[in-house]
């Protein structure tokens, strides 16, 4: 390498890193899900700043045989010991010869708690990036960024190599860390009286509920209706996709594929048990939930698309119908950003897929501003302005807003929807973080390796959706949306980059929705009447 | 009845103004196009007409032509009730049950949804009323489906008796039937809209001299749109008695409401 001085630049970056991983500890912080779960809190008792690993590196993951791959860690320690040793010395425990003269001391690799928190992306970034990157020159660190001098083999072999001076002799998963527990984060519930599990499940398929409107959207808004089908298969195919693979390009892949099928405007929907035949028998009690609540949202933009005169009555019935069924998710407002965004496995999908799960966010987009768009009038009336909204959907698919750090809510897409009716908005919301939950628990194999440990974590997650776990005795109250808390857009503000309501994309004041997405606040007005 | 009226039935049927929500061109029924089915019933309250025509060449005897008809309704959670019949050519010329006209009264329970682990199970019961030509006595048929899956690839176990009350001298009072058979969704998960399906099947000869039938079945299903499905297939009995079917062809169309 390249001078004494960028060498105790490296040491200081480590430290850093050190210091940002030691300050607290998450699920497991070097998975994907951990950075965001650190920015969570940001600052730790310690003072050490926990920084969000960038969008570009986010997905990021080593190849899984360079932790014990002999060549690979003799290179990493040729690497390590003509660039490392001054700083963090010749067994890593941040004692090398020019340690002394560091402010703060280099980090020790031996420091077994810390080195199992680091996320392949967040090792990667920091050694490629250095101390250019924020926070850490404010720090004052000097560490320069390696992405120029040392090809990308050779930033995953030194760091395959300080991995094993820690003393884990195996690769650097989190079973192999079994020491790793978040105080931060929240088990999944036990069972509180809807327990899951047995298998043998009823399938109890319902044909969608007849009235007037039944079926009005696809003959009114074939547009619309064709991106529906291409949604439906979106869902499927990446849930399928992640029961097979994590392999970043793989699973990119996936996301072309969708992305294609749904610009071919489909006519009709796809079977999903076809497209995604694993995933709908590892639970079908999820599958079945997700069916009807799905049916839920076609009977409701079907009943706005028709004529009917009375719709709030016939509202009223069809929420009725869909609540009184056991696989209704409440209408009570959930948690969204606390209680059911801090399991084990939580942000994972979010943080290691970022354009995958922004583009999936971008269908909740859509599902939510249609509303909105279907209140300023008729059939006739919406057709007009449909098109402006897909287009600004489609920019999203292009272009996925990856600034978005949380799902697109209802009251943020659809303000006027989620005022007059609260109920749907909140199920919608709640229906799609049901989603997140699912994916995260899929892009989380160290946790979840087979078969029957997802579908396990999946049925514990499950019934606090479930509207019937929500009566009088409402097991899963500790799980509600607090008055004051969470950030849900029902009544909240939210800040950040986050979607437009239909309105502004129809009056054009939102920003385009193929470009990055700006800092802005939304205020939610989904406060019950 | 009869067997004028089928084609009628049929272009009428064509007329109808289809809508949204598939139908779904993986739930296997008897005879759309092959005999094996699914242990699926249709949704809750789903209705749904099948109707089809076809024509079989025969080892020996005349060949002819039929016209099944068959409406169903998703009654309660996973049972389904129906009723149909199956006009034919030359009627007078069948010698076995279910003769031209014949209603069927038919009704199917599904026990469960398939998991990973566990196949569905689903029953079958069928009366079949002497309303056709040259019929007499009650027939009841029960039947046992199972059916497993294998990533894309589904099979299906169709295993029932039959109870003929009428039957004749020479003639058994029952009759055992067996088909097993896959179906598979061609160029999925990507494209769904088509599914080939196959069986092979045996069925004991009412009359005591006669041996088996066993034969094949090969067909496809192809959504043509979310609430119609068209199906078409081609058959054999390769074994059973002198009027066996050589070759049979049928299509058919599947609607749902």
């Amino acid at each position: 390498m390249h001078g004494r001085s960028r060498v105790y630049a490296f040491s200081a970056a480590v430290m850093t890193i050190a210091a940002v991983a030691s300050g607290t500890s998450v699920s497991r912080a070097h998975d994907p899900a951990a950075p965001s779960a650190q920015k969570d809190s940001p600052t730790h008792a310690e003072g050490h700043v926990h920084a969000r690993v960038p969008v570009e590196y986010r997905s990021l993951g080593a190849p899984s045989r360079v932790w014990t791959d002999a060549p690979t860690l003799a290179r990493g320690k040729a690497i390590y010991d003509a660039q490392c040793v001054v700083c963090h010395g010749e067994h890593g425990e941040g004692d090398g010869p020019a340690a002394a003269g560091l402010a703060p001391r280099p980090t020790s690799f031996r420091n077994v708690s810390m080195v199992a928190q680091m996320t392949d992306a967040y090792w990667f970034w920091r050694v490629s990036e250095g101390g250019a990157a924020e926070p850490y020159r404010s720090q004052g660190s000097a560490m320069p960024a390696y992405k120029d001098t040392l090809s990308v083999d050779d930033r995953w072999a030194v760091i395959a190599y300080q991995h094993a001076l820690s003393g884990h002799a195996g690769a650097h998963a989190a079973t192999e860390h079994p020491e790793l527990h978040a105080p931060h984060t929240r088990p999944h519930p036990a069972p509180r009286g809807l327990a899951f599990g047995g298998p043998w499940v009823t399938r109890d398929h319902r044909s969608q509920p007849r009235g007037p409107w039944r079926y009005a959207i696809r003959g009114e808004l074939s547009q619309l209706y064709r991106e529906f089908n291409g949604i439906d298969f979106g869902h499927a195919h990446l849930g399928e996709t992640l029961l097979h693979t994590q392999d970043p390009e793989r699973v990119e892949k996936a996301r072309l594929e969708i992305l294609a099928f749904i610009f071919s405007a489909p006519r009709v929907p796809p079977d999903e048990e076809q497209v995604a035949p694993i995933l709908t028998r590892l639970a079908p009690e999820l599958a079945k939930t997700f069916d009807w609540t799905h049916v839920f949202h076609r009977s409701l933009y079907d009943l706005f698309a028709s004529a009917e005169p009375d719709k709030e009555r016939a509202y009223r019935k069809l929420l009725g119908d869909y609540l009184d069924k056991p696989e209704a998710i409440t209408p009570h407002r959930l948690d969204h950003h606390q209680a059911l965004w801090s399991f084990p496995e939580s942000k994972a999908f979010r943080d290691r897929f970022p354009k995958f799960n922004t583009q999936i966010w971008a269908y909740h987009w859509l599902q939510a501003a249609v509303y909105d768009v279907q209140l300023l009038g008729g059939a006739e009336r919406q057709r007009e302005l449909m098109p402006t909204i897909i287009a600004h959907y489609h920019g999203y698919l292009r272009r996925p807003p990856v600034e978005w750090e949380f799902m697109p809510m209802m009251p943020e897409g659809a303000p006027a929807f989620s005022s007059r009716f609260p109920e749907a908005a909140a199920i919608f919301d709640n229906l799609h973080m049901l989603h997140d939950n699912f994916d995260d628990i899929l892009v989380r194999p160290d946790l979840y390796p087979s078969m029957s440990a997802k579908r396990a974590a999946i049925l514990a997650i499950l019934p606090i959706y479930l509207h019937r776990a929500h009566g009088p005795d409402d097991v899963y109250g500790d799980f509600h949306e607090t008055p004051t808390g969470g950030h849900g857009g029902h009544g909240m503000t939210m800040s950040g980059p986050r979607p437009p309501s239909a309105a502004e994309v129809l009056a054009g004041t939102a920003p385009p929705s193929d470009q990055p997405q700006p800092e802005r606040r939304t205020s939610g007005s989904g406060k019950k009447p | 009845m009869n067997a004028v009226t089928a084609p009628v039935l049929v272009a009428l049927l064509l007329l109808l103004p289809v809508s949204a929500s598939a139908i779904d061109h993986t739930n296997l029924d008897e005879g759309r196009p092959v005999r094996v089915e699914d242990a699926y019933a249709i949704p809750t309250g789903e209705i749904a007409v099948e109707t089809g025509a076809g024509v079989t060449l025969r080892h020996h005897g005349g060949n002819r032509g039929f016209f099944p008809i068959e409406f169903w309704y998703g009654a309660l959670a996973n049972f389904q009730i129906g009723i149909g019949t199956t006009l034919s050519t030359n009627p007078h010329e069948i010698e076995e049950p279910p003769k031209a006209g014949d209603v069927r009264i038919g009704a199917l329970y599904n026990l469960n949804q398939e998991t990973l682990s566990m196949p569905a199970f689903g029953m079958r019961v069928d009366v079949e009323v002497p309303t056709g030509v040259d019929s007499k006595g009650v027939d009841i048929a029960v039947k046992g489906i199972v059916t497993k899956s294998f990533e894309r690839l589904t099979l299906h176990l169709n295993a029932g008796y039959e109870f003929v009350t009428a039957s004749g001298r020479d003639e058994r009072d029952g009759r055992y039937t067996l088909a097993i058979g896959g179906s598979y969704p061609l160029g999925a998960p990507l494209f769904t809209r088509a599914t080939l399906v196959g069986d092979v099947f045996a069925e004991q000869s009412l009359r005591r001299r006669d041996s088996t039938t066993v034969g094949a079945e090969l067909g496809g299903r192809y959504q043509l749109t979310p609430r119609m499905v068209w199906d078409v297939g081609v058959g054999t009995e390769f074994a059973g008695p002198g009027d066996r079917s050589t070759f049979s062809f049928t299509t058919g169309l599947s609607f749902g409401f």
